[in-house]
């Protein structure tokens, strides 16, 4: 089957799985990166010494057009997917969905599934329960758990 | 999806694995390897803050 799709990694993939990334070329070459991820990455683990790392990675990225920054459109329509999922409204898919009084805590994952889904990406998250969240309200996003990703 | 039959047809979500974008035989460009060699920079100074961190709790 032709693979058509790219994976995007979640901030926690990446972390829990860089030596394996770092392994291979084709994939690096072959991921995308969320500006959500990228914001995580670089304001909670590292320091001042692999800052410029940081600052290099983020320009090729996107000089290839392959960094995916949310949109204002992106922004409204995940704080809309925030607010269905915090009084379990109807979604299209999936009729009513159980209300989550804290779904605003899944902002971030939210951005992340929707630069995803928008981008021709799935995503690669060790917090898949999370992730399937969102999936009522974003018809055929794929979420694929890091562990089963990179089983070798 | 429904079959000819009219019956429901479950349709399965792809499975994607590392294996599919694991080819050695690629040579790439400049502008890619350059943009993998920041990745490769990137993921190694993650593994390094993840050994002081791991070194810090022993």
């Amino acid at each position: 089957m032709a693979k058509t799709k790219f994976p995007l990694f979640d901030t926690n993939a990446i972390i829990e799985y860089s030596s394996i990334i770092e392994s291979s070329k084709s994939l690096s070459d072959k991921m995308r990166l969320s500006m959500v991820v990228y914001y995580e990455l670089t304001a909670t683990t590292i320091d001042n010494s692999t800052l410029k790392f940081y600052d290099r990675w983020l320009k090729l990225f996107d000089k290839d057009g392959l960094l995916f920054t949310p949109t204002m459109t992106d922004w409204y329509e995940t704080s809309k997917l925030i607010r269905r999922l915090r009084f379990g409204e109807k979604s299209a898919s999936h009729g009513k969905t159980p209300k989550m009084p804290n779904a605003q805590k899944l902002q971030n994952d939210a951005l992340i599934a929707r630069t995803a889904w928008t981008n021709d990406c799935f995503v690669v998250t060790t917090d898949v329960d999370d992730f399937e969240h969102f999936q009522p309200f974003m018809k055929n996003l794929i979420i694929i758990s890091a562990e089963d990703f990179f089983r070798q | 999806m429904k079959n000819g039959n009219g019956k429901i047809q479950k349709v399965k979500t792809p499975k994607y694995s590392i294996k599919d974008y694991q080819d050695d035989n690629v040579v790439f460009d400049k502008n890619t390897q350059a943009r993998i060699d920041a990745t490769i920079a990137v993921m190694k100074a993650i593994g390094k803050q993840k050994q002081s961190l791991n070194n810090g709790k022993n």
